[in-house]
């Protein structure tokens, strides 16, 4: 089946045309999407409107408008993608239950499951019957591999072999004849996210299709805003351009677009978004007081917040 | 503009020969450090095939492309950039416009003398052609000619058919044609036939003879003439009255009329011979009787005028007999007598003839004509006007416009307190990796066993199993990746060296090994980054990264105690706390002296930066050899190291020895032999600053023009910074302003373009808060494009308006680089530069300083306002002259 989103429809999401192309490519070429980019940039956010946009475009076959989400970790490995083994609880268990009980399916292993069809005697799973068993039919889905930088060198590498084409299938090995295959009539679409904390193999990104998100310009970054904040405000603009400076000074931690949306979702609250926004160096102490205490939302150290804060006040 | 090597979308079934599509693409991204599989190939042709159709432009297929080749941020860059590159033609529609719309002017501004003159001597043959078709070509209206038959013998008879003329039977009627052209006073000629309406043959002659009296209706059919050509035909009708040639008539009178006395009667009989006609007497023009007879008494001695009239028709009639008698009144009789004498008119002169030549299909042809070059002229001229006050709005615009620039510089320049470095985007991409750094990266990332353990679940519960469900815990050390301090020598400000070692941490972050990096200037007390900007000392450094590995990159001098000439020994006890430790040495294993070998070396493991010493040292901290182990092994390679510490970096020649490395730099280009690196180094030269950025994007660049850019690595990188001037973060003026003179023009075209590209790349948002930032990237874009429009006026020609600025600083001498000044000055021709002159188009260019160029130029900006203003009053000078013709034509009817 061969699916693409080749407009954006109505999302709070702001896909450039960049990484709408990159989106495409990897789901035509059916290869996991690399994300890159400076935190807060919205690699994560971007699984879940592939799945929102899936979900619109394709209702039949992508039932959820959310991607499956697997947090990676400094200790992860390639089978806690598809499941995860108990053995501690297995171990001090006195009510003699089933191995299989003390197996929960995680993001790609409930993925790979959806495709196919239920299957009753899978329901002894810990979490068979809630993430699979209970959905209408069959679903395709988005998987979402986030922070892939932060698990050690092995996962990457043990990845290849399990992303490297559809169908996607696993085993459990503690259970030596269980395999689930993906059926190819429902697609399985990855995204993996990294925050270039650490460099991936190169056989790794030869099977990804890669894409990494820059900082939005203003005019972009006004559109987010207005679709995250669902309002529009003139001194939005005033804002955006203010952050957009602040963030060229010379700080440390530079604040990405998730931060900017909190900022001036703040700032709204605050009712500190009017005319002084434009020029705050020429309002008054309250004016920039009150303005002080909303830069821990973009700051993330004390010398950039002494940086910004300088700026302000002068 | 080179021509692109494939298009997008080749099709191959064409049977003639088959290319790969994008084969060339590939290959040139290959030759970037991409990695190109088949995979990847049969992916690129799957998504050209599927989206080709779907995007708006070629271009925007780069999107869709990228994500396959790119792994990272810079890649996805460096593919989009070449993709760019590749693919010329792909569209750029501002580039497009801004070319079309100067190729006009410019074709005008260069051929401007051959357009004026071939205009001028159009609009004189215009003006020419007028004059002559209404000045001296005469033209008439037909309706303009008057013919009119008068008698001869009473010039104020004009014969009509309604006003008859009068003739007496028997005597000769003569009649004279008189011909005029409204008010024109030319000889016309005519030709006359006459058809006298008696039964008489029709004749030519002009006078005839009546025998009996009666009415006759007399034609003349008349041919006007002008120079022997028949200009007009018309028959005119006319009517004759013949008056009866037998009356007469006779006065008898009593006494002689000049002697008549007063109070003495006398009488006057009227004797008619002939028809009776009725007899009028008139005494001074006043009616006294109408009889034969009239009897006269006169009471003064006076004059009187008698008159008798034999009327017929009417008195005027030329059949009215008449007799004048003049009476001479005397008080006594006067014997002298004196004879009545009657008075007869004399015939008028001959009227003069005006001749007219008409000709009514020329006059609507010339009519038509002057009214078709008035329009055209008209439009021409107003055209040309607009064209010359749109030219003076555009030069007053870009003065303006230029003069704005120039205040907002020279305010920039007054603003700004100190240098900034300018935050050019990071070129570290651009070098191709070494293919040893792999093996390097490899040891170096080595895992090594930590002194942590933790509870290895797995084995605990087998090991369980095995005791048959007796707990014991199995406890595992942990490894971990190696970690490496790095503390960086940046005593010298912009050191070049620092930029080096930058790149290689670079590099090795890349390859996932985990460095820290910190900075120490002069002394090493204290060490610096971003998250420490108050400084550690080596104590703190210690306590916070105990289980790093510390490798000092720098020459190390700033350890040793330069009064006891031995290693610090402070320094040295801190040192003492890491395990693993080494100095990275810049300086080459052959210049090795005291310091290195006698001080260093004894206190701490020293490896040259060379990638042979970066080998021995990834191998030493894997295998913990000691240091005599790496001296030796520094001995068995000492082939490959270079001298550098004699070598005097400021003599051009010396220069250009240093980077004869065989095999590969030397070159030809055009039958001449060129040093390429000397030519990066000579390039570099265009910047007024060092800046590592600059050096590799022009390094690149240079390379790439010669095929050579898989040689833009590290060790060709250390060679460049181990130049003494590359330490020091500046060149020497005087060097400087050598080798620009030493630079290729072609490698000095695409050195500029390249430091245009850079400064473009730099987001306005990042240099407006430094005014010395703007005032710097402001200057070099004008210098630089001005250089480059200064070399192809039409290639460049969007650069134009940077060279009125350049104006405006060169003469006012703001330009503050004099190497780059000198270099433009160029006064005796003495070097090559890219500033071109041509003094005429077909004329070859050739090679001149900027004052000639510029003051050229000058001139030539306001050359094209001048032309239109000419070409304006050339036409307005047809127009008038148009305009002149018609009035003469239609008002004045031209005087001959």
């Amino acid at each position: 089946m061969e699916i693409q989103i080749l407009r954006s429809l109505a999302d709070v999401y702001k896909p450039s045309a960049e990484l709408l192309a990159a989106i495409n490519t990897a789901l035509f070429l059916q290869r996991p999407l690399l994300l890159s980019g400076d935190p807060g940039t919205g690699k994560t956010e971007c699984a879940n409107f592939v799945a929102r946009q899936l979900n619109m475009l394709y209702p039949y076959t992508f039932l959820s408008q959310k991607a499956l989400r697997f947090d990676t970790k400094s200790g992860s490995q390639s089978s806690d993608l598809f499941y995860s083994y108990d053995a501690v609880s297995h171990f001090g268990d006195k009510t003699n239950r089933v191995k299989e009980s003390f197996i929960s399916f995680n993001s790609f292993g409930i993925a790979l499951l959806g495709t196919n069809n239920f299957d009753a005697r899978l329901k002894v799973f810990m979490n068979y019957e809630k993430e699979v068993f209970n959905k209408p039919s069959c679903f395709g889905s988005v998987v979402l591999i986030d922070e892939i930088d932060k698990a050690p060198r092995d996962f990457p590498n043990d990845l290849l072999s399990e992303l490297e084409r559809p169908p996607f299938k696993f085993t459990i090995k503690e259970l030596p004849d269980f395999t689930v295959e993906q059926n190819p009539q429902f697609p399985v679409f990855t995204i993996i996210t990294s925050n270039n904390e650490k460099g991936l193999p190169d056989a790794f990104l030869r099977r990804c299709v890669f894409h990494h998100i820059s900082f939005p310009g203003e005019s972009e970054l006004l559109e987010i805003v207005k679709s995250n904040l669902r309002t529009d405000n003139p001194h939005f603009a005033d804002a955006i351009e203010k952050f957009t400076s602040l963030r060229n000074k010379n700080i440390v931690k530079k604040p990405a677009t998730a931060e900017l949306i909190d900022w001036i979702a703040c700032l709204q609250q605050k009712r500190l978004l009017n005319n002084n926004m434009a020029n705050w160096k020429g309002a008054d102490d309250e004016y920039k007081a009150k303005l002080v205490e909303t830069l821990g939302i973009i700051t993330k150290s004390q010398a950039d917040f002494d940086t910004v804060r300088k700026e302000i006040c002068g | 503009m080179d021509k692109p090597n494939d298009t997008i979308i080749e099709v191959a079934n064409d049977g003639k020969e088959e290319s790969f599509p994008l084969s060339s693409f590939f290959t040139d991204i290959k030759a970037n450090g991409f990695t190109v599989t088949t995979q990847q190939v049969l992916h690129t042709h799957k998504v050209l095939m599927q989206y080709a159709n779907w995007v708006k432009h070629e271009g925007e297929l780069c999107n869709y492309l990228a994500p396959i080749f790119a792994g990272s941020e810079d890649e996805q860059v460096l593919f989009k950039k070449l993709f760019y590159k590749h693919f010329k033609t792909l569209p750029n529609p501002w580039q497009d416009a801004q070319k079309q719309h100067t190729s006009v002017e410019d074709k005008l501004k260069q051929h401007w003398k051959k357009y004026l003159t071939v205009y001028a001597i159009l609009a004189i043959l215009v003006i020419a052609l007028i004059v002559k078709t209404s000045l001296y070509t005469p033209y008439f209206d037909a309706t303009g000619i008057q013919i009119s038959i008068v008698n001869k013998n009473n010039p104020e008879e004009t014969g009509t058919e309604k006003h008859p003329l009068h003739v007496k039977a028997k005597e000769s009627l003569e009649l004279i044609t008189v011909c005029r052209y409204k008010k024109t006073r030319s000889e016309l000629e005519t030709n006359v036939v006459f058809y006298w309406g008696d039964n008489s043959t029709k004749d030519p002659l002009p006078s005839h003879i009546y025998l009996a009296a009666g009415r006759y209706n007399l034609t003349a059919y008349v041919n006007v003439l002008y120079k022997n050509k028949t200009v007009k035909k018309d028959t005119l009708h006319l009517v004759v009255n013949v008056c009866s040639s037998e009356n007469s008539l006779t006065i008898n009178t009593t006494a002689n009329t000049d002697q008549i006395l007063v109070d003495k009667k006398i009488q006057f009989t009227a004797n008619v011979k002939g028809s009776t006609g009725k007899i009028q007497w008139w005494l001074d023009g006043n009616k006294v009787r109408e009889n034969n007879t009239i009897t006269l008494l006169f009471k003064k001695a006076t004059q009187h005028n008698l008159v008798c009239y034999v009327i017929y028709d009417s008195i005027n009639s030329p059949c009215t007999l008449e007799q004048h008698i003049p009476l001479i009144i005397h008080n006594k009789i006067d014997t002298t007598t004196k004879t009545t004498v009657l008075q007869k008119d004399t015939m008028p002169a001959e009227k003069e003839i005006a001749s007219v030549v008409t000709d009514d299909k020329r006059k609507r042809f010339l009519s038509e004509l002057y009214k078709v070059l008035g329009t055209v002229f008209f439009l021409l001229s107003a055209c040309f006007a607009f064209l010359y006050f749109k030219e003076l709005k555009r030069v007053h615009k870009i003065r303006t416009r230029v003069l704005d620039k120039y205040k907002k510089l020279t305010a920039l320049f007054e603003n700004s307190s100190k240098p900034a470095m300018m935050p050019f985007k990071n070129k570290n991409y651009l070098p191709v990796e070494v293919s040893e750094i792999n093996g390097i990266t490899k040891l170096l990332r080595r895992r090594v066993k930590d002194t942590i353990t933790f509870l290895h679940i797995d084995k605990t519960i087998k090991r369980a199993i095995e005791r048959a469900g007796y707990f014991e815990p199995v406890k595992e050390a942990r490894t971990r990746p190696s970690e490496y301090l790095i503390l960086i020598d940046d005593t010298n400000t912009n050191d070049q060296q620092v930029k080096l070692f930058e790149y290689l941490l670079v590099m090795l972050k890349k390859h996932n090994v985990l460095v820290e990096k910190f900075y120490y200037r002069d002394n090493p007390d204290l060490f610096y980054n971003v998250h420490e900007p108050d400084g550690l000392s080596l104590e703190k450094l210690y306590a916070k990264h105990q289980r790093h590995i510390i490798l000092i990159l720098g020459s190390g001098y700033p350890f040793i105690n330069a009064e006891e000439k031995q290693f610090d020994k402070k320094f040295a006890a801190a040192l003492d706390h890491w395990k693993h430790k080494a100095i990275i040495t810049p300086v080459s294993y052959l210049d090795w002296g005291r310091e290195e070998k006698n001080i260093l070396l004894p206190q701490i493991p020293v490896v040259p930066v060379d990638i042979e010493g970066l080998v021995l040292l990834a191998e030493m901290l894997a295998e913990n050899e000691n240091t005599i182990h790496l001296i030796s092994r520094l001995n068995n390679c000492k082939g490959v190291f270079y001298a550098t510490q004699n070598i005097n970096f400021n003599d051009i020649e010396t220069l250009k020895k240093y980077f004869n490395i065989p095999g590969w730099s030397a070159t030809n280009e055009d039958g001449e032999p060129v040093n390429v690196l000397f030519e990066w180094l000579a390039a570099l030269t265009i910047y007024p600053k060092l800046r590592w950025e600059i050096t590799l994007a022009i390094g690149n660049a240079i390379l790439e023009r010669y095929d050579m850019h898989r040689q833009l690595d590290f060790t060709i990188l250390l060679r460049m910074v181990r130049i003494s001037w590359m330490k020091n973060g500046s060149i020497p003026e005087v060097l400087r302003a050598e080798l620009l003179k030493n630079i290729s023009l072609e490698n000095e075209k695409v050195a500029r373009e390249t430091i245009l590209e850079l400064l473009k790349e730099i987001p306005q948002s990042e240099i407006e808060n430094s005014a010395a930032n703007q005032h710097e990237k402001e200057v070099q874009q004008i210098i630089n494009e001005f250089s480059l429009y200064a070399n192809d006026p039409v290639y460049y020609s969007a650069y134009k308006e940077s060279m009125y600025i350049f104006k405006k600083l060169w003469d006012n001498n703001k330009l503050n680089d004099l190497p780059t000044t000198e270099y433009f000055k160029n006064p005796d021709k003495k070097w090559k530069t890219l500033i071109n002159r041509q003094n005429e188009p077909s004329k070859p260019t050739y090679n001149a300083g900027a004052n000639e160029y510029l003051n050229a130029s000058e001139q030539e900006e306001t050359i094209l306002s001048k032309v239109y203003l000419v070409l304006t009053l050339i036409s307005i000078a047809v127009w008038c002259t148009s305009l002149a013709a018609l009035r003469v034509l239609y008002i004045w009817d031209k005087v001959l």
